[in-house]
């Protein structure tokens, strides 16, 4: 065993007699350890792994020119896009003011922030259906003047923005509750008025957590299924996102339906990697 | 010339001050801590309110509840430094100097000029392009102090400025806080907790024990009581 001497600093070896019983114990601890480790990661990493062994790269590349792959393809990124700008533009200003504000009634909208993360996406495509519905509470208003919501291209954003918008939230939330208020008081007395304070300190400043959350978010909206579904339906080319064409897929053309996975895959590593490399660098910073 | 004249019901205590500070004056506001010094300092800032009272620089009211003046944090012109010194860290240090004269619409090339003569007159000039997160503490105190300086401020405000500092730089700072404040004669006020710092820099030393004034004057005739009492 190596251990340094106290009042020296030198690395000295000492050999200190382990018991028997101790050193198998110990063993035994690793051992049950590293087989937890592997059953877990395993678990996890089958699944996706067998993906992209059930069909050869070729017929992969040939159904990427299929064009139900490529409308899903086209409309997931429209509509994710479309999606995240307005959950950004909209959602951080909403909680910086949540955050610095106190008003009436603050309680009960920090629990709906969160209340699309518990409920069953369905049951949000329900939810979104009875209000926005041709009958619905708002809906049959809209389609006095020929405006129809549900099962159009503008359903698949609002339960997109409706299922993944707390993502975003509760990330710049907690950030902007975390931030030290010296430096946004510091600017204050610099003659920095509150608009400029926050797009020149605060949000510079908490840019690479926002980041983050956005694309968590866009994960999110793009893995939609459920409240899809139920509000916009499974048009090809209107509402049928990449999740929808996966399932009508693995109905009929099951190359479709794993080409389709094995994208969905591809993009979440990638939008992974993009939100461990973010948290990495503003650990860094701080 | 600086009047204040406050009150603020605190959690623990009833902040009740009554001071001035004249032009070109250091006063040293000392207290233990939670005594209320960072919060009679916001209150002058304009950060918090008081409950009552009247706040006066130069002639003019900031703050006065009982007319309900209160002129905003930006519009006092007031050069604050926090115990943390704030530097914005994605800012380099130029761009940290030179932050308040950008938002008073100050000319480019008197900015330039401004912050040139500071980032000399602070010992920086060489960090100028340094991002100021990647500054040591000393470093950062002398871009936060150049910064208070930059926007020429009625009113200068430190809190606790060089306790990140080590010897040297806290007597070259201090020199520099000195000259500035006799050069621009504008009130300042000073929050430490070390009483050598009170008498290095110090007109004049006020203790403040839960938010009441325990004693007022020159910091040399500080008396042996006031030093060993649980307010410093």
């Amino acid at each position: 065993m190596i251990a340094a001497c106290w009042f020296t600093g030198k690395d000295i070896l000492m050999q200190i007699p382990v018991p028997r019983k101790k050193n198998l114990r110990r063993s035994l601890t690793y051992a049950g350890a590293a087989l937890l480790i592997l059953v877990v990661t395993l678990y996890l990493a089958l699944p996706v792994a067998a993906l992209f062994f059930r069909i050869p790269p070729e017929t992969f590349f040939a159904a990427l020119g299929n064009p139900e792959v490529q409308s899903a393809l086209y409309l997931s990124l429209i509509t994710t896009t479309i999606t995240l700008t307005v959950v950004v533009i909209v959602g951080t200003p909403f909680a910086y003011f949540h955050t610095r504000l106190d008003y009436p009634g603050k309680m009960i909208v920090e629990t709906l922030i969160d209340l699309p993360l518990v409920l069953p996406p369905a049951v949000a495509g329900v939810a979104l259906l009875v209000l926005w519905g041709r009958v619905g509470f708002l809906g049959r208003y809209f389609n006095l003047f020929g405006i129809s919501i549900a099962f159009t291209t503008t359903a698949v954003i609002m339960a997109q923005i409706f299922v993944a918008s707390p993502f975003y939230l509760r990330q710049a939330k907690s950030l902007f509750e975390q931030f030290d208020l010296s430096y946004e008081y510091t600017a204050r007395t610099l003659g920095a008025s509150p608009a400029r304070t926050f797009l020149t300190v605060t949000l510079p400043m908490t840019a690479g957590g926002l980041v983050s959350g956005a694309v968590m978010t866009f994960g999110r909206a793009l893995g939609e299924f459920g409240a899809t579904i139920m509000f916009a339906g499974n048009l090809p080319g209107v509402t049928q996102t990449m999740p929808l064409a996966v399932y009508v897929g693995m109905e009929g053309n099951l190359t479709i339906g794993l080409t389709i996975s094995i994208l969905l895959v591809i993009i979440s590593f990638v939008i992974m990697i993009a939100v461990r490399y973010l948290a990495h660098r503003e650990a860094s910073h701080a | 010339m600086l009047d204040v004249v406050i009150t603020r019901t605190l959690r623990d205590f009833t902040l009740d001050l009554e001071f001035a500070v004249r032009a070109g004056e250091i006063l040293v506001l000392m207290g233990s801590n939670g005594s209320g010094k960072s919060t009679t300092l916001n209150i002058i800032a304009g950060l918090l309110s008081p409950d009552a009272g009247c706040i006066r620089l130069n002639g003019s009211t900031l703050c006065e509840p009982a007319r309900g003046a209160d002129t905003p944090v930006e519009d006092r012109k007031i050069g604050y430094v926090f115990q943390n010194t704030a530097v914005f860290p994605h800012l380099t240090a130029r761009d940290n100097i030179a932050f308040g004269l950008r938002a008073r619409r100050i000319p480019p090339l008197e900015i330039r000029k401004r912050v040139d003569a500071l980032l000399g007159a602070t010992h920086i000039s060489d960090l100028s392009l340094v991002n100021a997160g990647n500054l040591s503490g000393g470093q950062k105190q002398r871009v936060a102090l150049a910064r208070a300086m930059a926007i020429q401020p009625a009113l200068l405000m430190l809190d606790e400025p060089f306790t990140a500092l080590d010897t040297e730089s806290t007597r070259d700072i201090k020199g520099l806080i000195r000259k500035f404040v006799t050069e621009m004669q504008i009130p300042c006020i000073i929050v430490t907790h070390r009483q050598t710092d009170s008498t290095d820099i110090g007109d004049r030393a006020l203790v403040l024990c839960a938010g009441k004034k325990e004693w007022e004057g020159v910091p040399r005739e500080m008396p042996e009581e006031c030093l060993v009492c649980q307010c410093l």
